[in-house]
Protein backbone atom coordinates (compact mmCIF):
# COMPACT_ATOMS: atom_id res chain seq x y z
CA UNK A 1 0.00 0.00 0.00
CA UNK A 2 1.57 3.45 -1.10
CA UNK A 3 1.97 6.39 1.35
CA UNK A 4 -0.36 8.27 -0.63
CA UNK A 5 -3.36 5.05 -0.33
CA UNK A 6 -2.06 4.76 3.36
CA UNK A 7 -2.99 8.81 3.78
CA UNK A 8 -6.28 9.07 1.92
CA UNK A 9 -7.43 5.91 3.79
CA UNK A 10 -6.27 7.95 6.78
CA UNK A 11 -8.47 10.83 5.56
CA UNK A 12 -11.34 8.83 4.74
CA UNK A 13 -11.70 7.27 8.19
CA UNK A 14 -11.39 11.01 10.07
CA UNK A 15 -14.00 12.07 7.55
CA UNK A 16 -16.70 9.21 8.70
CA UNK A 17 -15.63 9.91 12.11
CA UNK A 18 -16.41 13.34 11.61
CA UNK A 19 -19.87 13.04 9.87
CA UNK A 20 -20.58 9.96 12.89
CA UNK A 21 -19.62 12.33 15.67
CA UNK A 22 -21.78 15.45 13.72
CA UNK A 23 -24.79 13.32 14.36
CA UNK A 24 -23.87 12.61 17.79
CA UNK A 25 -26.62 12.64 20.33
CA UNK A 26 -25.50 14.16 23.60
CA UNK A 27 -25.35 13.11 27.04
CA UNK A 28 -28.36 14.43 28.29
CA UNK A 29 -30.56 12.76 25.14
CA UNK A 30 -28.54 9.59 25.56
CA UNK A 31 -29.72 9.58 29.70
CA UNK A 32 -33.32 10.30 28.82
CA UNK A 33 -33.11 7.42 25.92
CA UNK A 34 -31.86 4.98 28.38
CA UNK A 35 -33.95 6.05 31.47
CA UNK A 36 -37.20 5.60 29.00
CA UNK A 37 -35.52 2.17 27.56
CA UNK A 38 -34.57 0.61 31.01
CA UNK A 39 -38.28 1.62 31.82
CA UNK A 40 -40.11 0.27 28.58
CA UNK A 41 -38.29 -3.18 29.59
CA UNK A 42 -39.41 -3.05 33.08
CA UNK A 43 -42.63 -5.52 32.49
CA UNK A 44 -40.02 -8.08 30.34
CA UNK A 45 -37.32 -7.68 33.68
CA UNK A 46 -40.37 -8.39 35.99
CA UNK A 47 -41.29 -11.78 33.90
CA UNK A 48 -37.53 -12.88 34.61
CA UNK A 49 -37.53 -12.01 38.17
CA UNK A 50 -40.57 -13.76 38.61
CA UNK A 51 -39.46 -17.09 36.53
CA UNK A 52 -35.56 -16.78 36.85
CA UNK A 53 -34.90 -20.71 35.79
CA UNK A 54 -34.85 -20.29 32.17
CA UNK A 55 -31.52 -21.93 30.51
CA UNK A 56 -29.30 -19.96 28.60
CA UNK A 57 -28.13 -21.27 25.17
CA UNK A 58 -24.39 -22.28 26.70
CA UNK A 59 -27.11 -24.12 29.51
CA UNK A 60 -29.56 -25.95 27.00
CA UNK A 61 -26.27 -27.24 25.21
CA UNK A 62 -24.47 -28.65 28.14
CA UNK A 63 -27.93 -30.14 29.11
CA UNK A 64 -28.60 -31.89 26.09
CA UNK A 65 -26.32 -34.80 26.44
CA UNK A 66 -27.97 -35.37 29.80
CA UNK A 67 -31.93 -34.90 28.33
CA UNK A 68 -30.94 -37.14 25.85
CA UNK A 69 -29.26 -39.72 27.45
CA UNK A 70 -32.29 -39.83 30.04
CA UNK A 71 -34.72 -40.44 27.04
CA UNK A 72 -32.87 -42.82 25.80
CA UNK A 73 -32.85 -44.29 29.22
CA UNK A 74 -36.69 -43.93 29.49
CA UNK A 75 -36.62 -45.45 26.04
CA UNK A 76 -34.87 -48.75 26.94
CA UNK A 77 -36.59 -49.32 30.57
CA UNK A 78 -39.62 -49.48 28.49
CA UNK A 79 -38.44 -51.13 25.74
CA UNK A 80 -36.78 -53.42 28.69
CA UNK A 81 -40.47 -53.53 30.46
CA UNK A 82 -42.69 -54.03 27.15
CA UNK A 83 -40.58 -57.33 26.05
CA UNK A 84 -41.05 -58.46 30.09
CA UNK A 85 -44.57 -58.05 30.17
CA UNK A 86 -45.07 -59.54 26.63
CA UNK A 87 -43.36 -62.82 27.69
CA UNK A 88 -45.04 -62.96 31.11
CA UNK A 89 -48.42 -61.83 29.09
CA UNK A 90 -46.99 -65.02 27.31
CA UNK A 91 -46.60 -67.45 29.87
CA UNK A 92 -49.68 -66.10 32.14
CA UNK A 93 -49.87 -64.40 35.10
CA UNK A 94 -47.27 -60.64 35.33
CA UNK A 95 -44.28 -61.54 37.48
CA UNK A 96 -40.95 -59.57 38.02
CA UNK A 97 -38.83 -59.03 34.93
CA UNK A 98 -36.07 -62.15 34.96
CA UNK A 99 -32.81 -61.33 36.37
CA UNK A 100 -30.68 -60.65 32.84
CA UNK A 101 -34.02 -57.86 31.60
CA UNK A 102 -32.56 -55.99 34.21
CA UNK A 103 -30.25 -54.01 32.02
CA UNK A 104 -30.47 -50.38 33.73
CA UNK A 105 -27.02 -51.02 35.33
CA UNK A 106 -25.59 -52.93 32.88
CA UNK A 107 -26.53 -49.85 29.94
CA UNK A 108 -25.60 -46.96 32.38
CA UNK A 109 -21.93 -49.51 32.53
CA UNK A 110 -22.09 -49.30 28.58
CA UNK A 111 -20.02 -46.11 27.88
CA UNK A 112 -21.65 -45.80 24.75
CA UNK A 113 -19.99 -44.30 22.03
CA UNK A 114 -21.54 -41.23 19.78
CA UNK A 115 -21.65 -44.11 17.00
CA UNK A 116 -23.38 -46.32 19.02
CA UNK A 117 -25.54 -43.61 20.37
CA UNK A 118 -26.63 -42.47 16.86
CA UNK A 119 -27.45 -46.47 16.27
CA UNK A 120 -29.86 -46.42 19.33
CA UNK A 121 -31.46 -42.86 18.35
CA UNK A 122 -32.16 -44.42 14.96
CA UNK A 123 -33.86 -47.59 16.46
CA UNK A 124 -32.20 -49.45 18.60
CA UNK A 125 -34.33 -48.83 21.83
CA UNK A 126 -34.27 -52.81 23.40
CA UNK A 127 -31.84 -52.64 26.13
CA UNK A 128 -30.23 -56.00 24.47
CA UNK A 129 -29.75 -54.83 21.23
CA UNK A 130 -28.04 -51.67 23.03
CA UNK A 131 -25.68 -53.88 24.92
CA UNK A 132 -24.78 -55.56 21.55
CA UNK A 133 -24.13 -52.61 20.13
CA UNK A 134 -21.83 -51.40 23.07
CA UNK A 135 -20.23 -54.85 23.16
CA UNK A 136 -19.33 -54.74 19.36
CA UNK A 137 -17.92 -51.06 19.01
CA UNK A 138 -16.17 -50.22 21.72
CA UNK A 139 -14.43 -47.60 19.49
CA UNK A 140 -15.86 -44.04 19.88
CA UNK A 141 -16.72 -42.74 16.77
CA UNK B 1 -28.65 -3.78 43.33
CA UNK B 2 -27.89 -6.14 45.99
CA UNK B 3 -30.45 -5.81 48.94
CA UNK B 4 -29.24 -3.04 51.69
CA UNK B 5 -26.39 -1.51 48.76
CA UNK B 6 -26.30 2.12 48.45
CA UNK B 7 -27.75 3.38 44.84
CA UNK B 8 -23.70 4.97 44.47
CA UNK B 9 -22.08 1.76 45.62
CA UNK B 10 -24.14 -0.45 43.02
CA UNK B 11 -23.37 1.74 40.00
CA UNK B 12 -19.51 1.10 41.12
CA UNK B 13 -19.55 -2.15 41.41
CA UNK B 14 -21.94 -2.56 38.54
CA UNK B 15 -19.48 -0.68 35.89
CA UNK B 16 -16.86 -2.51 37.24
CA UNK B 17 -18.53 -6.19 36.41
CA UNK B 18 -17.66 -7.81 32.83
CA UNK B 19 -20.11 -7.98 29.86
CA UNK B 20 -20.59 -11.77 30.37
CA UNK B 21 -21.97 -11.15 34.40
CA UNK B 22 -24.05 -8.30 33.16
CA UNK B 23 -25.57 -10.02 30.56
CA UNK B 24 -26.17 -13.16 32.78
CA UNK B 25 -27.77 -10.79 35.30
CA UNK B 26 -30.11 -9.55 33.39
CA UNK B 27 -31.14 -12.78 31.99
CA UNK B 28 -32.74 -13.23 35.52
CA UNK B 29 -34.24 -10.02 35.63
CA UNK B 30 -31.85 -7.63 37.69
CA UNK B 31 -32.87 -3.91 36.08
CA UNK B 32 -29.76 -2.40 37.38
CA UNK B 33 -27.51 -5.02 35.10
CA UNK B 34 -29.90 -4.32 32.25
CA UNK B 35 -29.45 -0.78 32.93
CA UNK B 36 -25.74 -0.64 32.68
CA UNK B 37 -25.60 -3.12 29.77
CA UNK B 38 -27.55 -0.09 28.04
CA UNK B 39 -25.32 2.64 29.24
CA UNK B 40 -22.02 0.71 27.52
CA UNK B 41 -24.17 0.10 24.69
CA UNK B 42 -26.43 3.04 23.97
CA UNK B 43 -23.91 5.49 21.76
CA UNK B 44 -23.18 2.47 19.86
CA UNK B 45 -26.70 1.25 19.12
CA UNK B 46 -28.29 5.01 18.58
CA UNK B 47 -24.98 5.95 15.72
CA UNK B 48 -26.03 2.47 13.63
CA UNK B 49 -29.87 3.49 14.13
CA UNK B 50 -28.95 7.20 12.86
CA UNK B 51 -27.22 6.24 9.91
CA UNK B 52 -29.27 3.20 9.14
CA UNK B 53 -32.72 5.48 9.54
CA UNK B 54 -31.67 8.68 8.99
CA UNK B 55 -33.91 10.27 11.29
CA UNK B 56 -33.34 11.44 14.96
CA UNK B 57 -36.59 10.18 16.38
CA UNK B 58 -37.00 7.22 14.46
CA UNK B 59 -32.97 6.62 15.57
CA UNK B 60 -34.57 6.43 19.26
CA UNK B 61 -37.44 4.33 18.95
CA UNK B 62 -34.94 1.86 17.36
CA UNK B 63 -32.63 1.88 20.12
CA UNK B 64 -35.22 1.48 22.64
CA UNK B 65 -37.07 -1.33 20.17
CA UNK B 66 -33.92 -2.91 19.97
CA UNK B 67 -32.63 -3.22 23.70
CA UNK B 68 -36.26 -4.39 24.58
CA UNK B 69 -35.34 -7.32 21.69
CA UNK B 70 -31.90 -8.22 23.02
CA UNK B 71 -33.81 -8.56 26.54
CA UNK B 72 -36.25 -10.83 25.30
CA UNK B 73 -33.89 -12.81 23.36
CA UNK B 74 -30.92 -12.69 25.73
CA UNK B 75 -31.58 -16.56 26.18
CA UNK B 76 -30.37 -17.43 23.10
CA UNK B 77 -27.12 -15.48 23.63
CA UNK B 78 -23.80 -17.30 24.11
CA UNK B 79 -22.16 -16.35 26.82
CA UNK B 80 -18.28 -15.18 26.67
CA UNK B 81 -19.32 -13.82 23.13
CA UNK B 82 -19.03 -9.84 22.92
CA UNK B 83 -22.53 -8.11 23.38
CA UNK B 84 -21.92 -5.15 20.95
CA UNK B 85 -21.91 -7.40 17.52
CA UNK B 86 -25.45 -9.15 18.87
CA UNK B 87 -26.58 -6.14 19.29
CA UNK B 88 -25.13 -4.14 16.42
CA UNK B 89 -27.20 -6.80 14.06
CA UNK B 90 -30.53 -6.54 16.35
CA UNK B 91 -30.11 -2.48 15.84
CA UNK B 92 -29.32 -3.18 11.80
CA UNK B 93 -32.21 -5.10 11.13
CA UNK B 94 -34.85 -2.92 13.83
CA UNK B 95 -33.63 -0.14 11.72
CA UNK B 96 -34.32 -1.88 8.34
CA UNK B 97 -37.78 -2.95 9.33
CA UNK B 98 -38.19 0.90 10.99
CA UNK B 99 -37.28 2.29 7.16
CA UNK B 100 -39.58 0.29 5.46
CA UNK B 101 -42.27 0.74 7.62
CA UNK B 102 -42.27 4.82 7.10
CA UNK B 103 -41.09 6.84 4.15
CA UNK B 104 -37.65 7.58 4.38
CA UNK B 105 -36.98 11.31 5.88
CA UNK B 106 -34.09 12.87 5.48
CA UNK B 107 -32.15 13.60 8.93
CA UNK B 108 -31.85 16.69 10.37
CA UNK B 109 -29.14 18.61 8.93
CA UNK B 110 -25.91 18.09 10.91
CA UNK B 111 -24.35 20.78 12.91
CA UNK B 112 -21.08 21.92 10.83
CA UNK B 113 -19.85 23.25 14.28
CA UNK B 114 -19.14 20.05 15.32
CA UNK B 115 -16.35 18.93 13.11
CA UNK B 116 -13.28 20.50 14.20
CA UNK B 117 -12.08 22.75 17.33
CA UNK B 118 -10.85 26.20 15.78
CA UNK B 119 -9.44 25.69 12.06
CA UNK B 120 -9.36 28.72 9.35
CA UNK B 121 -12.09 29.74 8.26
CA UNK B 122 -10.41 28.39 4.65
CA UNK B 123 -9.84 25.01 6.34
CA UNK B 124 -14.09 24.93 7.53
CA UNK B 125 -15.14 25.60 4.43
CA UNK B 126 -12.58 23.13 2.12
CA UNK B 127 -13.55 20.53 5.13
CA UNK B 128 -17.27 21.04 4.73
CA UNK B 129 -17.36 20.56 1.60
CA UNK B 130 -14.74 17.45 1.53
CA UNK B 131 -17.68 15.71 4.14
CA UNK B 132 -20.21 16.87 1.63
CA UNK B 133 -18.64 15.37 -1.43
CA UNK B 134 -17.64 12.79 1.07
CA UNK B 135 -21.67 12.25 2.01
CA UNK B 136 -22.56 12.47 -1.98
CA UNK B 137 -19.91 9.26 -2.32
CA UNK B 138 -21.09 7.25 0.58
CA UNK B 139 -25.02 7.55 -0.79
CA UNK B 140 -23.51 6.23 -4.29
CA UNK B 141 -22.08 2.97 -2.43
CA UNK B 142 -24.22 0.04 -2.59
CA UNK B 143 -26.58 -0.21 1.22
CA UNK B 144 -24.30 -3.04 2.28
CA UNK B 145 -20.68 -1.64 1.03
CA UNK B 146 -21.47 1.47 3.49
CA UNK B 147 -22.95 -0.22 6.36
CA UNK B 148 -19.43 -2.50 6.56
CA UNK B 149 -17.64 1.05 6.02
CA UNK B 150 -19.20 2.78 8.58
CA UNK B 151 -19.30 -0.17 10.86
CA UNK B 152 -15.74 -1.03 10.51
CA UNK B 153 -14.33 3.14 10.32
CA UNK B 154 -17.11 4.50 12.94
CA UNK B 155 -17.64 1.45 15.17
CA UNK B 156 -14.58 -0.22 15.42
CA UNK B 157 -15.83 -3.60 14.37
CA UNK B 158 -13.37 -6.23 12.74
CA UNK B 159 -14.16 -7.97 9.69
CA UNK B 160 -15.12 -10.71 11.74
CA UNK B 161 -17.47 -8.76 13.87
CA UNK B 162 -19.05 -7.18 11.05
CA UNK B 163 -18.85 -10.70 9.31
CA UNK B 164 -21.18 -12.08 12.60
CA UNK B 165 -23.20 -8.63 12.34
CA UNK B 166 -24.41 -8.86 8.79
CA UNK B 167 -24.47 -13.06 8.18
CA UNK B 168 -22.01 -12.65 4.80
CA UNK B 169 -18.46 -14.27 4.56
CA UNK B 170 -15.20 -12.66 6.43
CA UNK B 171 -13.66 -12.52 2.86
CA UNK B 172 -16.40 -11.05 1.26
CA UNK B 173 -16.60 -8.30 4.48
CA UNK B 174 -12.99 -7.10 3.46
CA UNK B 175 -13.87 -7.20 0.03
CA UNK B 176 -16.71 -5.04 0.34
CA UNK B 177 -14.07 -2.42 2.24
CA UNK B 178 -11.53 -2.96 -0.56
CA UNK B 179 -14.11 -1.68 -2.67
CA UNK B 180 -15.66 1.18 -0.78
CA UNK B 181 -12.05 2.26 0.16
CA UNK B 182 -10.82 2.30 -3.85
CA UNK B 183 -14.07 4.61 -4.57
CA UNK B 184 -13.68 7.05 -1.64
CA UNK B 185 -10.15 7.28 -2.52
CA UNK B 186 -10.73 8.24 -6.24
CA UNK B 187 -13.08 11.12 -4.97
CA UNK B 188 -10.77 12.06 -2.37
CA UNK B 189 -7.70 12.15 -5.18
CA UNK B 190 -10.31 13.89 -7.24
CA UNK B 191 -11.01 16.69 -5.06
CA UNK B 192 -7.30 17.09 -3.68
CA UNK B 193 -6.48 17.88 -7.29
CA UNK B 194 -9.10 20.42 -7.78
CA UNK B 195 -8.40 22.13 -5.08
CA UNK B 196 -4.20 22.62 -6.03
Amino acid sequence: MSENTRELDALIGALLREEAAAAHIDEAALARLRQGTVERAAPELARRRAAPGVATAAQRRRLWPVAAAAGLLAASVAGVLATGAIRNGAGGALESPPPELSSIDRILDADLSDAQFRAVLSGAADAEALLRLAAADPEDG
Amino acid sequence: MSPGEEPAAASHRLQRLAEAELVEAARVGDTAAFDELVRRHMPLAFGIASRVVQHREDAEDVVQESFIAALKRIDTFEAGRPFAPWLARIVINRGLNARKARSLRTMAPLSEDAASLAPSPLEVAERSELRLQLRHALNELPEMRRRILELFEIDGFTSRDIAGITGIAEGTVRWHLHQARATLRELLATHRKAAT
